[in-house]
C-alpha cells in the first residue's frame, strides 16, 4: 500500500499532464493542467516552512552538542530577526503600514529592506565572483597540452579568445570565430540536448509506468 | 503564425504538435517492447559509461579512507526532471555507500527536495540492512539563495574532507565553484548533468562526467536491473532512428532533386505532397 498508492498517483497525474500537451489552448484540459500547476507553487510555499523548521532542528540539535555552537547561535539569531522584520516589516524600501506594526514606523527606513541590500546580495555578488579565480585555475588544467584532443581544444579556445578583441577582425579571426561558434559548437550542442530530450522522455515514462520506483526505496 | 495541418477531413491542428504526438508514440512503443523483452530475459546488450563504472570505485575509495561521500543532487526543485533522475541515482550510491558503512553527506537546497532526499537515504540504508547507521544530520537542507548554498557545499568539502564528490543534477554558475574546491580538497569526482552550458566546468574540473542524456541513463546502470535496461535500449534504438530521420529529412529539404527522385524511385511522396499546408494565428 505505501508503494502502489504513490504510483498510482504518479501514473495518472503523469498521464494527464501529458495528454494535456496535445489540447488546443482554452480547452477543459488545458486549464485544469494550469490549476494543477498552481498547486504546485502552493505546495512550494509550505515546503519553505518544512525547510526553515528543518534548519530549525538540526542547528539546535548541533549547538546542544557543541558542534560548531558559536556558528549555530549566529544563524539562528540571523534567521529569527531577519524573519521578524520581515514578518513584521515587510519588505519594500520604506515601511509600509501593515495589521502587524499598526502604521507606527510607516514611510520610515526599512531594515529589512537594508538587510537583503547590503547584505544578502554582496554576499552573493562575492560568492559569484570568485568564479573568476575557478575558471583560471580550471582553464589552466584543461588546456595543458597532453593530447592531440587538448592540443585542438587549445587552438580553439584561443581563436575563440581572440576573436572577441576588434583587431581581430583586421585578420579575419572574427569570422572564424563566428563560424566556430555557430557551426561546430551548435552542432555538438544540439546532439546532447537532443540525446538528453530523450533521455527525459524515457525517464519520465519509466516514472509514469512505475517501472522506476527506486526512489521510493524497498526494491 | 502557427504551421496547421489538415487531417480527417477538415479538422485542422498544429503540425509541430501532431509530429511530437506521433514520435512519442513510436518511442513509448519501443520502451514497452523492449522492458516486455527484458522482463523475458532476453539479453540486452548496453554501451558502457566510464563515468558509471567509477561509482563503485570513487564509493570504494571513499570507504578505504574512512571518509564520507558527498553527493550534490543539483540545484534543481522535485519538478525539473535532472533533481527526479538525481534523486534516483542517489538512491544507487546511498545503497552502495551503506553496504560499505559509509556515510553519505547530502547538502540540500530545495525545501521541497529535502524531505524526498532524506526518505530515500533512509530507505537505502534500510535496504542495505543497516536501518542504525543513518544519521538524520547527514541528509542537509543548506540554503535556497544559489550561492549560500554554493559556500555551505564548499564549507562541507573544506572542513569534512569527503574522499568522493559526486555531483548530479541541474547546475548552473556555481558548477565549477563547486568541482574545483572539490578538486583542491582532493576528492575523486564525478558529475552528471544536461544543462549544456555548465558541461565544459565539469569536464575541467571532475574525474568522470556523465554529459546530457547518461544522467537519465545511470540509474538503469547502477541498478542492474533487466527492465531499466530495456528502456535504456529503447532509447539507443530510438537515437539511431531520429538520427536516420534527421539525415534524410536535411537532405530531402536541402534538395529538391533528391525529393523528387524518392518520389519516382520508391513511389514516396515530396515533401511538399506529405501534408497539406495552411497558416493560421
Amino acid at each position: 500500500m505505501r508503494r502502489t498508492v504513490p504510483l498510482i498517483i504518479t501514473f495518472v497525474a503523469g498521464v494527464f499532464m501529458i495528454a494535456t500537451f496535445f489540447f488546443n489552448p482554452d480547452t477543459w484540459p488545458q486549464n485544469a493542467a494550469t490549476r494543477v500547476k498552481d498547486w504546485g507553487l502552493i505546495l512550494a510555499t509550505f515546503a519553505v516552512v518544512l525547510g526553515t523548521g528543518n534548519i530549525i532542528r538540526v542547528s539546535i540539535h548541533k549547538a546542544r552538542k557543541g558542534e560548531e555552537r558559536f556558528f549555530k547561535i549566529v544563524l539562528l539569531v540571523c534567521l529569527f530577526v531577519t524573519l521578524g522584520l520581515g514578518l513584521f516589516l515587510g519588505s519594500d524600501e520604506e515601511i509600509r503600514s501593515t495589521w502587524l506594526n499598526g502604521g507606527l514606523f510607516s514611510g520610515s527606513f526599512n531594515p529589512f529592506y537594508w538587510i537583503y541590500q547590503h547584505v544578502q546580495l554582496p554576499l552573493g555578488a562575492t560568492m559569484f565572483s570568485l568564479l573568476v579565480f575557478y575558471i583560471t585555475s580550471a582553464a589552466y588544467r584543461a588546456f595543458r597540452i597532453r593530447s592531440f584532443e587538448a592540443g585542438i581544444l587549445l587552438a580553439t579556445a584561443v581563436i575563440v579568445m581572440l576573436g572577441q578583441v576588434p583587431i581581430s577582425s583586421a585578420i579575419g579571426l572574427d569570422e572564424v570565430m563566428a563560424w566556430i561558434m555557430s557551426v561546430p559548437n551548435v552542432a555538438a550542442k544540439r546532439a546532447i540536448f537532443m540525446g538528453a530530450a530523450m533521455g527525459i522522455a524515457a525517464m519520465s515514462l519509466k516514472i509514469i509506468l512505475g517501472i522506476e520506483r527506486s526512489y521510493l526505496g524497498g526494491d | 503564425m502557427l504551421a496547421l495541418v489538415t487531417i480527417f477531413g477538415d479538422l485542422q491542428y498544429p503540425l509541430a504538435k501532431l509530429v511530437m504526438a506521433i514520435l512519442l508514440a513510436v518511442f513509448f512503443a519501443l520502451v514497452i517492447l523492449y522492458t516486455a523483452r527484458a522482463r523475458r530475459g532476453a539479453a540486452l546488450y548496453v554501451r558502457p559509461i566510464g563515468g558509471l563504472s567509477a561509482m563503485n570505485e570513487a564509493i570504494g575509495r571513499a570507504t578505504e579512507m574512512g571518509k564520507p561521500v558527498l553527493y550534490v543532487p543539483g540545484m534543481g526543485d522535485v519538478d525539473n526532471i535532472q533533481t527526479i533522475a538525481a534523486v534516483v541515482i542517489l538512491s544507487g550510491v546511498a545503497k552502495l555507500a551503506a553496504s560499505y558503512d559509509t556515510r553519505t553527506i547530502v547538502p540540500i537546497r530545495s525545501p521541497m527536495l529535502f524531505p524526498v532526499a532524506e526518505e530515500t537515504v533512509r530507505n537505502a540504508f534500510v535496504d542495505a540492512g543497516r536501518p542504525d547507521s543513518f544519521n538524520r544530520d547527514d541528509v542537509r537542507f543548506l540554503s535556497n539563495d544559489q550561492f549560500a548554498f554554493t559556500a555551505g557545499v564548499t564549507g562541507i568539502m573544506l572542513r569534512e574532507r569527503p574522499a568522493a564528490n559526486i555531483y548530479m543534477g541541474a547546475f548552473w554558475a556555481e558548477s565549477l565553484i563547486l568541482a574545483e574546491t572539490g578538486f583542491l580538497a582532493g576528492a575523486i569526482q564525478i558529475a552528471g548533468t544536461a544543462n549544456v552550458s555548465q558541461l565544459p566546468f565539469f569536464v575541467a574540473a571532475c574525474d568522470y562526467t556523465l554529459i546530457g542524456e547518461e544522467l537519465y541513463a545511470a540509474s538503469a546502470y547502477l541498478s542492474k536491473n533487466p527492465e531499466l535496461l530495456g528502456s535504456l535500449k529503447a532509447s539507443d534504438v530510438s537515437k539511431v532512428m531520429w538520427g536516420a530521420i534527421i539525415l534524410i529529412g536535411t537532405l530531402a529539404a536541402s534538395n529538391s532533386f533528391l525529393d523528387r527522385f524518392l518520389d519516382r524511385a520508391f513511389g514516396l511522396p515530396t515533401f511538399a505532397d506529405l501534408f497539406t499546408f495552411t497558416t493560421g494565428d
